[in-house]
């Protein structure tokens, strides 16, 4: 199935995240937004990171993911940051599945 | 170290990002000067961020209908609505040890200049983190930079004048990004020159041509024929391309 939310993050920039999940795990992700990424081309990795992860994977586990894949590209995040970023697409898996579904 | 400075122009919108990518090559490869230009965009247009999602940010019907571009940058940030007469658009191209290694302070350090030059038609504009200037605490300028091959590329609109109506109806704005500041219209967050001075576009140009260089050496100085070809191959090969604009 797939889900889409968008999240303003807390003084920063919005993102969306579209997760295709089913009932075992977050199969993938794609991130878009007006935030920025230096160095720009690391978002496949990020993305990547996140594939086949258990749908019951905890908030703290997806961001850690995340910030791996940042370290091991010396990469950061402008204007979104990790923990959001799980925290949104966890959110995104449990929508319930009569609305936001793109 | 003398910067080159190239001055206003107006071309097209696949034709200016081509340049800021050609420029920023030669700056690589050291076969030009850091640059900093001044340019406009004829036929107006959409730039949209490195990272958008296109049909998100822009009400394609609406620009083919108006006749208006549309283009991917190569930066981040957020879709921008470039008015051909409406707004003053620069860009910064150097070696990333000409400015600070901490991203929000280089943010800092260019838009001062712009924040220089506004000052010089008596507009006291303030840097708001992560990329904007704000005139009494409406937007006037944002701003956008990557770095690739360690060049620093920073490009950026000073709103001159702007149809609010005409903006949105080409852009798709979303109301998450505006909901934690509690205003019920995107137009209450945006301002122009036009809004609170009397300066001419010229005069402005000529201020902000001042503050961008003020504190440098630099050389007035035009394109080389290697950029422009090169150009010319990106604006073919990337920017008018469907597969680039539609990438994400």
């Amino acid at each position: 199935m797939l889900f889409k939310l968008s999240r303003k993050v807390e003084g920063g920039k919005l993102l969306t995240v579209d997760v295709e999940c089913d009932a075992a795990a977050i199969r993938s992700v794609k991130l878009t937004g007006d935030f920025f990424l230096h160095p720009e081309d690391t978002l496949s990795s990020v993305e990547e990171s996140l594939r086949d992860l258990p749908r019951n994977s905890s908030a703290l586990l997806v961001e850690q993911r995340i910030t791996q894949a940042l370290d091991a590209n010396e990469a950061q995040f402008i204007g979104v940051n990790p923990r959001d970023i799980a925290a949104t697409i966890l959110d995104a898996c449990k929508i319930d599945s009569g609305d936001s579904r793109a | 170290m003398t910067w080159r400075f190239i001055p206003l122009e107006t071309r097209d919108a696949f034709t200016n990002m081509a340049l800021d990518e050609a420029c920023s090559e030669g700056v690589a490869n050291g076969r030009v000067p850091p640059t900093i230009r001044f340019y406009q965009w004829l036929p107006s247009a959409v730039s949209i961020g490195y990272f958008q999602r296109l049909r998100d940010e822009v009400n394609l019907d609406a620009c083919r209908a108006a006749g208006v571009a549309v283009v991917r940058r190569r930066t981040g940030g957020g879709a921008v609505y470039h008015d051909s007469s409406g707004e003053i658009t620069y860009s910064v191209i150097g070696s990333e040890k000409l400015f600070p290694a901490d991203i929000i302070a280089s943010y800092r350090q260019i838009c001062g200049w712009i924040a220089d030059g506004l000052a010089r038609v008596n507009l006291y504009a303030e840097f708001k983190p992560i990329n904007d200037l704000v005139l009494g605490g409406k937007k006037i300028s944002g701003n956008a930079q990557t770095r690739r091959g360690g060049v620093l590329l920073q490009h950026g609109t000073i709103l001159y004048e702007v149809d609010v109506r005409k903006m949105f109806s080409l852009l798709n704005v979303s109301d998450e990004k505006i909901r934690d500041k509690m205003i019920a219209s995107a137009q209450e967050r945006v301002t122009s020159i036009r809004a609170q001075s009397a300066a001419s576009k010229q005069q402005v140009y000529e201020a902000l041509l001042a503050g961008f260089t003020s504190h440098k050496e630099f050389e007035t100085g035009t394109w080389t024929v290697e950029e422009l070809q090169r150009a010319e191959q990106l604006a073919v090969k990337r920017y008018r391309s469907p597969e680039w604009n539609n990438q994400r």
